[in-house]
């Protein structure tokens, strides 16, 4: 047991330590210089100033000095302060994240609900009423979410006035975003749901289990889901860390501070700090998130408990 | 004609009476939502022109300026300048308090002006507004001396800006880190600030130090602003019309006329001093050096057929480097009134590149480029895009590969004019993008000279750039707020920033 676990830490280790090193070579790569984006606009580059934040982001260190000092201070968990917000980096992601999980999890958590209720209520059912929801979540999944948001806005908020616009203001504000993000994961995890449990159901243990004169409820809900539902806990793990990572759409349109936003004007402005720690934050993600995918295995899938590691 | 005249008459005192009618209501919350956001608030360490909108409400100036240009008292109650602009004598008030409760005394305005000077503060704009000051001294407690060692005129203006309002030397000694926070001496306390999402204003009920050039004394007449943030367009707009915010910025060309069209909205534009938007033509390298194909390239460009295509009419072409809103603004350098350009002999088509960057271009901008596109193309130029992202555009720049970059500045005095045209600012070092070194002379001459000689050499500057073509004009950028018709009272900054200090909702 003790040689699993550190076979696992050593190699989230090496996924993190992997990440910090891509990163840092791309973004050394791509042409721009952080002082003067930060100084762009309206503002003329002295050349003290210059020197000072130069010496102040430690950008006139050799690029091995800098990776070294970089690495070092990652592992202590000191990230450094972001060139751009003038803050630390660790605070900047926190404040973001705060708002975004908020999003991302009610949202997710919607979703799996919606998806659970719609495969068990449609699959191999009446087919006009499979035909209309599965035609259904392929409009859903094709339609950007940018829009989705729009039109949520304009009838619910401008029109009927049920919900403010202006985000990050208690609970109400929240509804309309959890929709918007959540109607195409939904789509999306209905049809692998949905086929999960089609598939499960023309099975010979469905046909042993209505022998023993199980009712299709239960045969659905105790025997058909869990079966079903491996492939769409795999997939819900995903979606679980992509929009903590980037819901940037949903953000632009509801006009909430997030980590996509955060992401995407540290890239522009080459905020090196930033941009690693968000790096690292979202591989952690990825990383912790798979881990618990695995742990659910096992409590799904029975047969899994036993086969060695 | 008599009878016109006196139903005009008739039609105007309605009009006054109107006004007169409705008196200022105190109290009330002014909801503004913004399409752009800044990373940080504090306005000595930024440039950022949201932060100046913002903070224009919580720190005051020491002199403030009226929407003609004038400069009126504030924290100053009335200033000595030296003849050649060498050295500023400043009164203060004596009753003015932060909303810390510490007091506002010479040593505080010291202090702030200090620590911007401070390299370790990396104050970038605001330190540049400043000038290069020898020292500040303090002769009583409510007197400040600058003093230059060569003459600086523009100071006035840089202090009424934002960017140098006086904030409390308590609360920076207090925090290491002021990116989110400013406490000063406004009308309104700044409650919270977050990134990515707004800023919440309190009214601060003992203040009565208001600018010279404000309409009323006293406390403000809003108990709060909320400034929101709300990048998209089509959602800032849904806001307005449904009422859940009374004002906007950015109200996009396409809906302007719509929102003309509604009962319970209006827009108010005022147009940016400062530098027009204007194409900056390369006379380092490449065709763009030789004068005569400059000259071919701006007659070749018709910015008011443009701009009309792009704005639908909403904004006014450019015909001269500077907004008309600029001090010592010259309506006889304009580029209808220069020689027309020698004919080109005719050859293969000239390519030049502009290097712009979508992220921060709107999109009526790029239609207006387009537009531009087709009309040089006539005169033999290919004009070829080439959008990049802000380091890639700063990469370009630095290592000068491009021909062609535009932008505007907001600035109400004219020596903004030094910022891109005077050889020590080529790029990497600043915005000459036109890599100009004819008028270094002129542009530093400029900076100390008598006001008088000041505005004839500032009118020689704009004449040479419109006849050297060392940029295209192409329209006068405005600020354009739409605000529900409740608002009243709202007022110009110099920077093109609507003022709320004055502002008031009616029932």
């Amino acid at each position: 047991m003790a040689k699993i676990v550190l076979h696992r830490l050593l190699s989230i280790i090496a996924v993190l330590w992997g990440a910090a090193t891509l990163t840092f070579i791309a973004i050394k790569l791509i042409p721009g210089d952080p002082i003067l984006i930060m100084s762009g606009g309206e503002n003329v580059v002295d050349e003290a100033w210059r020197a000072t934040m130069t010496a102040k982001l430690g950008l006139d260190q050799p690029l091995w000095a800098q990776y070294l000092h970089y690495c070092g201070q990652a592992l202590l968990g000191h990230f450094g302060e972001s060139f751009q917000f003038r803050a630390p980096v660790a605070t900047v992601i926190t404040t973001a994240l705060i708002q975004t999980q908020t999003l991302a999890g009610c949202a997710l958590l919607l979703a799996v609900l919606l998806a659970t209720l719609n495969a068990l209520a449609t699959s191999g059912r009446w087919w006009p009423l499979r035909a209309l929801f599965s035609g259904l979540e392929l409009c859903l999944l094709s339609t950007p979410v940018y829009w989705i948001g729009i039109i949520l806005l304009s009838i619910f908020s401008f029109r009927l006035n049920w919900f403010p616009v202006t985000g990050n203001d208690g609970w109400v504000s929240l509804v309309l975003p959890i929709i918007a993000l959540s109607l195409p994961l939904t789509a999306i995890l209905s049809q692998v749901l949905r086929d999960g449990l089609e598939e499960a159901l023309q099975q010979p243990f469905a046909m042993t289990v209505r022998t023993r004169g199980a009712g299709e409820t239960l045969l659905r809900l105790r025997h058909g889901l869990r079966h079903a539902s491996l492939a769409a806990s795999t997939l819900t793990g995903t979606m679980l860390a992509n929009p903590l990572s980037g819901s940037i759409l949903t953000e632009t349109v509801f006009g909430r501070a997030g980590l996509g936003k955060i992401t995407l004007q540290a890239i522009a402005s080459r905020d090196m700090p930033l941009i690693l720690g968000l790096v690292m934050l979202s591989a952690l993600l990825f990383i912790v998130i798979n881990l618990l995918m695995d742990v659910i295995y096992l409590f799904i899938d029975p047969r899994l408990r036993n086969r060695p590691f | 004609m008599k009878k016109k005249a006196t139903v005009g008459l008739l039609l105007a005192a309605l009009v006054a009476t109107a006004h007169a009618a409705e008196s200022p209501v105190s109290g009330g919350t002014l909801n503004v939502a913004l399409g752009s956001d800044t990373p940080i608030i504090d306005p000595s360490i930024t440039g950022y022109s949201v932060t100046a909108l913002i903070t224009r409400n919580v720190v005051d100036s020491l002199v403030g300026q009226a929407e003609d240009n004038r400069f009126t008292p504030w924290l100053a109650l009335r200033w000595e300048i030296n003849d050649n602009h060498t050295q500023y004598t400043f009164h203060l008030r004596k009753d003015v308090t932060f909303s810390d409760k510490t007091r506002l005394d010479a040593q505080a305005v010291k202090y702030n002006l200090d620590r911007i000077l401070d390299p370790k503060t990396t104050s970038s704009y605001a330190k540049s507004l400043l000038g290069p000051i020898d020292s500040i001294t303090t002769p009583d407690d409510f007197t400040v001396v600058i003093h230059y060692k060569t003459p600086f005129a523009p100071l006035l203006q840089g202090l009424s800006l934002p960017y140098l309002g006086i904030q409390s030397p308590a609360y920076l000694k207090n925090t290491p880190n002021t990116s989110n926070t400013v406490v000063g001496s406004g009308p309104f306390i700044l409650k919270s600030f977050v990134k990515g999402n707004g800023s919440q204003l309190t009214r601060r009920d003992d203040y009565q130090w208001g600018p010279g050039y404000a309409h009323h004394q006293g406390p403000a007449w809003l108990s709060a602003i909320n400034f929101k943030y709300l990048p998209e367009s089509s959602v800032r707009l849904g806001a307005l019309t449904s009422g859940q915010v009374q004002a906007i910025d950015a109200v996009p060309p396409a809906n302007v006329r719509a929102l003309q069209h509604n009962p319970h909205v209006s827009i108010l534009t005022k147009e940016n001093p400062g530098i027009a938007r204007v194409l900056y033509l390369n006379t380092s390298k490449g065709p763009f050096s030789d004068v005569n194909v400059r000259q071919a390239f701006l007659h070749a460009v018709d910015p008011a057929s443009a701009v009309k295509v792009a704005f639908f009419g909403t904004l006014k072409p450019a015909d001269s480097v500077l907004g008309p809103q600029t001090l010592y603004y010259d309506a006889n350098a304009r580029v209808s009134a220069a020689q027309p350009a020698k004919q080109l002999s005719p050859g293969q088509p000239l390519t030049v590149h502009f290097l712009y960057d979508p992220t921060s271009t709107e999109s009526a901008d790029v239609t207006l480029f387009q537009a531009i596109q087709f009309q040089v193309k006539k005169a033999g130029f290919n004009l070829q895009f080439d959008p990049v992202d802000s380091g890639i555009f700063s990469a370009r720049t630095a290592s000068n590969d491009y021909d062609i970059v535009s932008n505007f500045y907001v600035r109400a005095e004219p020596d903004i004019l030094r910022t891109v045209f005077h050889s020590a600012y080529i790029p990497p070092k600043g915005a000459n993008y036109s890599h100009v070194h004819s008028l270094d002379d002129k542009l530093t001459l400029a900076i100390g000279a008598p006001d008088a000689q000041r505005k004839q050499i500032y009118s020689d500057i704009q004449r040479q750039v419109i006849e050297q073509a060392y940029v295209v004009p192409l329209y006068i950028p405005a600020y354009q707020l739409g605000i529900s018709k409740k608002v009243q009272g709202i007022s110009w900054a110099t920077n093109a920033k609507p003022n709320f200090y004055d502002a008031w909702l009616s029932n």
